[in-house]
């Protein structure tokens, strides 16, 4: 009952900032409402942690015996931190967009916020596939009528088309994974999946995310894009991520060929989602890469057996990112504030990634181990990157916004560091140490061999200071395509021309002047070919 | 006299569609006459109990439910009437738009003609005799389908011909079935009949590679008027098919009938998916997604005996809304913009000027394609459940199945949002006038699809006596 | 006499088909599917008496009565100079029909005797000839009233058929209905055509 009075709070906030927004503009108190009915929510959710699990059922299909069809929430130690990091992104993103209040009402945006939130509550706790897809449904639709809405008809619509068309090819993924688990056990929750279906509901989970295969679910802020949009593009990924956490941890009983290429395509993503995530101009542009490498992370714990564990790279992708993100505009003088998001992302013992290291790098340490490590260092220095290159000043800040935007940036940290702590029992522990040891070490080495080559700007500085750089760059660029899965996408587009000019040939004739007799030899041949498999006693 | 289910969804139809036919011209007066006794017939079918015996006060009034008519029965039975009752909902539907939507004048007394027909065809005894009215459907539908002032279409002419050449072989397959019955173990005679019954239906169906005429008509014929037509051949036919698994047992129990029938279903949707996806003419759609949308019956009927027919009832209503909507909003986009040649690239720009219009075209082809919260989505899941999902075979085309459908539905969204080349101006982008009817109508819409999807119970309780006349179809030897 | 009678009226009633398949000359065509009819009436089997076989020459002739004084009334098609010189497409549709009814001819034995035995070889090879002939018009042509031709080809040989395999009152009347409708759909496609090429 207590979830609902949360969804509650954020629902009725918005409804009150549409109704007062519908007379004289009143930013001030529709910013305030805003910010209690969020602040009332979260602390609300937190509480919430004390009486875990929750389990609430919304509505049954009748009848039953025909549709076996439930929704139902369930709040659990899977969900509950990513409501919480989700709540918590909510929060700051009303305290950190006060920034830009003044160039024009962010009212719809607040509403849209909180809105989003509620909807993304409801889908991470979905306790049945059947109320998972309804939500991520729910949420893609609404997604779509605000993002074009608010869109600029002249460049934005292709991409916002783009990603919805990829998300709602997720949901159709999680659709068929769930009919694959239906022949075991029909009208089953998340706790009940089976092993034989586990594979299938992560390819759901992947290709939403943009991990399975890869491509980019996300927008791309423009180089000059000033909007914080993150919560829009970090709330959708909670769900999925919940997803995976909740699968069955026996994956390798199934279908080993299929296994492999998960495994395979999941480290493809990583490596390249790392790897462009270093190298884009800002970090906005470099957000799609950052939740497409921490997906895949979270991917590779459930392909290890070990989905519970997905839960601590989700959050880092949530929270540490939420803290880079929000820190828009990027002032120079408190970037220690979203530096202490790394806490959240290095993995060091007794913080809240800790935990999440036995899980992607698997029992055995094997290449895939050695890649993941690369790909934790190459986000943690393009993280330490961002934020050395902020270079805003305070005085580009409104007054009350010189409180409220860093206000915004602690309430993540400091979540951040609660969740380490109380997140899910056993969550606090010294975890593989010697692997973050790793990844620091390497961050550490590129950033000394940086400084002594005299790299201080990596997009302007290489291609002059870095040996044997003209050799690298091509070998990079062939990396790159070969890991963006370019070439396949364009092998695939090809294939759909050359069967769309074979269509328009066939349909001219068979719509022809012949096309009659030609259409009745088809049928017969057809009939024929029928006939001989109806074997007869 | 009256009190016989045969004179009052069949004979009395009949009869006020030829006095229709003498008050064409008087659009209000003909169109007032079909929607009050198309309400009252849909109305009736609906409350009739059990017992065919109807208490209005102390009065009972009981009905006979057959009618012998040149020695040969016609029979509706309360078991028929939830289908009678649909079809004439259909007929209500779509009268009560249709003369705003200037489909032919002709589309009040022949819409109640076709009805009439369909339900005869169902309710004929013996039922093979049906091939012949459906034949007599397809040539009474000419005149809706190719009114005067256009010239006459290929696709009409074809679709009226491969009417003519299924129809023979039905009735052939009767013939044969007669002496099926007294030598159950004349096998050749049971691979003809067999032949003949699937190669009439995939004829009737307009399956792969008989559908041609079904774009043909499509893109020639009158959107309201075609989807009227297609929704209710749909309905009938796919009531009609199960009857002969219903009747005949032997055909029930071929070896791989039912596999047959569900690669049928699963090649259907899987062909109408990719025709779909390649499609570049809006008015083709409908065409496609009925062809998708027979696919999902076949497979639904060949998934029988482990509760696949419930797809039917669950899938009536939201077929009605989704060809509805599709052909309103086609219709409706073309009066608007009387430039628009029907080329789905050239709907650049609509989003801004049509919001009702787009929005209620994107929900109506997600519907369609099976989006969750919509409409069609909790009867293709009960079917995609339903399917055996051992190995990679039947359930990869399934998907691919989905996939073209969903390629179309995006192709067309992104048509929608995308500026026009030459309407950069912000003034061409603002909203045109899009009257109250409209609006109405596309909100109506959207709403009709959620509530469905969120409550399906709804609408598939409503029509779930559509399966009543079938008992023997579960039962296999 | 009467097997000779028979074998005539296949063999015209054939011929006719034939020439609705090869030539586009109006006024011929109409007789060549009156002719159709009538050689119809000749092979359908008399053994519950003549009324049966009366009924399908009438249906028939009003079928092309009809169809015979839309084209009168309108001046649709035109009145062209015979001729007898076959152009490529005539002779392909000419030679194709030709060899559809050898095949019917060779066939008709073993349908006899496999399929239909309750019917006779000449009602066999006039009903399957037509019916053919009758497929190959409807697939090779899309003028309406050259389809519609067709149609009615195509179905009375369908009916000549079921007719010596089966009888019932209600299918003649339904077959009755259809055969005129679709003579009436004849018209009312000569005329619409009319009406959208005249301004």
């Amino acid at each position: 009952m207590a979830f609902f009075i949360v969804l509650g709070l954020l629902v009725i906030a918005s409804f009150l900032i549409v109704v007062l927004q519908r007379g004289k503009s009143k930013v001030g108190l529709a910013w305030f409402i805003a910010l209690v009915a969020s602040a009332a929510a979260w602390f609300v959710l937190f509480l919430l942690r004390l009486f875990l699990p929750l389990n609430l059922e919304l509505l049954s299909w009748v009848p039953t015996e025909l549709f076996q069809g439930t929704l139902a929430l369930s709040l659990d130690y899977f969900s509950w931190p990513y409501a919480i990091a989700i709540m918590t992104l909510c929060v700051a993103s009303i305290f950190t967009e006060t920034t830009v209040a003044s160039k024009k009402d962010s009212s719809p945006r607040w509403v849209a916020s909180l809105t989003l939130t509620a909807l993304t509550l409801v889908s991470l706790a979905s306790a049945t596939p059947l109320t998972l897809t309804i939500t991520w449904s729910l949420i893609d639709i609404a997604e779509l009528f605000y993002r074009l809405r608010a869109a600029n008809p002249e460049k934005d619509q292709g991409a916002i088309v783009r990603i919805f068309s990829l998300r709602v090819f997720g949901t159709f993924a999680l659709i068929f994974a769930t009919a694959v688990a239906w022949q075991v056990q029909p009208d089953f929750s998340f706790d009940q999946i089976p092993s034989t279906a586990g594979l299938f509901f992560l390819l759901a989970a992947g290709l939403r995310l943009g991990v399975l295969p890869v491509h980019l679910p996300f927008t791309q802020g423009g180089a000059d894009s000033q909007e914080s949009k993150f919560l829009f593009d970090l709330a959708p990924v909670a769900s999925s991520l919940t997803l995976i956490a909740r699968l069955p941890g026996d994956f390798l009983t199934l279908n080993r060929t299929l296994l492999i290429i998960v495994q395979v395509l999941s480290a493809i993503a990583m490596l390249y989602g790392a790897m462009m995530w270093i190298s884009r101009k800002t970090a906005t542009q470099a957000r799609p890469y950052w939740i497409i490498t921490l997906s895949a992370f979270a991917l590779q714990c459930a392909l290890n057996g070990d989905p519970g564990s997905s839960r601590v790279w989700g959050l880092a992708l949530l929270l540490s990112g939420g803290l880079l993100f929000s820190f828009n505009p990027p002032i120079r003088r408190i970037r220690f504030l979203p530096a202490l998001g790394l806490v959240g992302l290095l993995g060091l013992p007794y913080t809240l990634c800790a935990s999440g290291w036995q899980g992607v790098l698997g029992q055995n340490f094997g290449i895939v181990s050695v890649g993941v490590l690369i790909s934790h260092s190459l986000l943690v220095l393009g993280y330490v990157r961002y934020i050395a290159e902020a270079s805003g000043v305070v005085t580009g800040l409104e007054k009350h916004a010189r409180i409220t935007f860093p206000l915004g940036l602690i309430i993540i940290f400091q979540t951040i560091v609660l969740l380490g702590l109380i997140a899910w029992p056993g969550v606090l522990t010294a975890g593989v140490w010697w692997a973050s040891l790793i990844s620091l070490a390497i961050t550490v080495l590129v950033i000394i061999t940086l400084r002594v080559l005299g790299i201080r700007d990596l997009q302007q500085d290489l291609a002059y200071k870095l040996p044997f750089y003209r050799i690298l760059s091509p070998v990079i660029r062939f990396l790159r395509v070969i890991f963006s899965l370019s070439w396949l996408y364009n092998a695939l587009t090809w294939i759909y021309r050359q069967v769309f000019r074979l269509e328009n040939f066939a349909s001219t004739i068979i719509e022809g002047d012949g096309g009659l007799l030609w259409s009745l030899v088809f049928l017969l041949i057809i009939l024929l070919f029928l006939a001989s498999g109806v074997k007869l006693s | 006299m009256i009190n016989n289910t045969v004179i009052i969804w069949i004979l009395i139809p009949v009869a006020l569609s030829g006095i229709l036919a003498l008050l064409q011209r008087f659009a209000k007066l003909s169109t007032a006459i079909v929607l009050v006794s198309s309400a009252l017939l849909t109305v009736l079918a609906f409350i009739l109990p059990e017992d065919l015996i109807l208490s209005i006060g102390s009065r009972q009034i009981a009905f006979t439910d057959s009618l012998e008519i040149f020695g040969r029965v016609l029979k509706i039975t309360k078991a028929n009437l939830s289908l009678v009752g649909g079809i004439y909902l259909c007929v209500f539907l779509w009268n009560s738009l249709a003369r705003k939507l200037e489909t032919s004048q002709w589309f009040n007394a022949l819409s109640l003609l076709i009805a009439s027909l369909w339900i005869s065809a169902l309710a004929v005894q013996p039922f093979l005799y049906a091939s012949v009215i459906i034949l007599l459907v397809a040539v009474v539908s000419i005149p809706l389908l190719s009114p005067r002032g256009s010239r006459s279409g290929a696709g009409v002419l074809r679709y009226v011909t491969l009417q003519a050449i299924a129809m023979p072989l039905i009735l052939l397959s009767a013939w044969m079935l007669s002496d099926i019955e007294t030598a159950p173990s004349a096998s050749a005679l049971i691979l003809r009949a067999t032949v003949l019954i699937l190669g009439g239906f995939a004829i009737w169906l307009a399956l792969f590679p008989v559908h041609t005429w079904l774009p043909m008509v499509g893109q020639e014929s009158h959107p309201w008027t075609l989807s009227f037509l297609l929704v209710v051949m749909q309905s009938s036919l796919t009531v009609f098919f199960i009857y002969f698994f219903e009747e005949y047992a032997w055909l029930r129990n071929l070896p791989n009938i039912w596999e047959i029938l569900r690669w049928a279903g699963i090649g259907t949707i899987f062909i109408a998916s990719l025709l779909l996806s390649f499609q570049n003419q809006i008015r083709r759609l409908l065409a496609y997604f009925y062809l998708w949308e027979t696919g999902y019956a076949l497979l639904a009927i060949g998934l029988a005996q482990d509760g696949g027919l419930h797809y039917l009832p669950l899938i009536f209503m939201p077929r009605i809304l989704g060809y509805a909507g599709l052909s309103y909003i086609i219709v409706k986009l073309e009066h608007l913009e009387p430039d628009f040649d029907g080329n789905i690239n050239n709907l650049k720009g609509f989003f801004h000027r049509y919001p009702f219009l787009s929005l209620g075209l994107i929900s109506t082809l997600l519907s369609l394609s099976g989006l969750p919260i919509l409409a069609s989505f909790p009867a293709k899941r009960h079917l995609i459940n339903l399917l055996p999902w051992s190995g990679y075979g039947m359930e990869t085309w399934l998907i691919l199945g989905f996939v073209g459908a969903l390629i179309m539905t995006f192709r067309i969204i992104y048509a929608l949002v995308s500026p026009s080349e030459e309407e950069q101006a912000i003034a061409m982008l603002a909203p045109q006038k899009e009257d109250i009817g409209i609006a109405v109508f596309c909100t109506a819409l959207m709403l009709l699809f959620l509530i469905s999807g969120f409550f399906p119970s709804i609408f598939s309780g409503l029509f779930k006596g559509i399966l009543a006349p079938f008992e023997n179809i579960y039962l296999f030897n | 006499m009467t097997k000779f009678l028979l074998t005539a009226a296949v063999i015209t009633g054939l011929l006719a088909a034939l020439a609705n398949l090869v030539r586009r000359k109006w006024l011929f065509n109409i007789l060549a599917l009156a002719i159709q009819y009538v050689c119809i009436f000749i092979v359908f089997p008399k053994t519950d008496g003549f009324m049966h076989a009366l009924i399908k020459i009438i249906v028939g002739l009003m079928s092309t009565l009809i169809i015979y004084l839309t084209i009168q009334n309108t001046g649709a098609v035109k009145r062209e100079p015979f001729e007898f010189k076959l152009s490529a497409g005539e002779l392909f549709r000419m030679l194709s029909a030709v060899f559809l009814v050898t095949l019917v001819v060779l066939a008709s034995p073993w349908l006899l005797k496999e399929v239909f035995p309750q019917s006779n070889i000449y009602i066999l090879i006039l009903s399957l000839g037509l019916a053919l002939i009758g497929l190959l018009q409807l697939g090779s042509k899309t003028e309406s009233l050259y389809v519609i031709i067709g149609l009615l080809t195509f179905l009375s040989g369908f009916e000549l058929l079921y007719g010596s395999l089966e009888f019932s009152a209600l299918l003649e009347a339904l077959f009755a209905i259809v055969n005129l409708l679709i003579a009436i759909a004849g018209a009312f496609f000569i005329v619409k055509d009319l009406e959208t090429e005249t301004p």
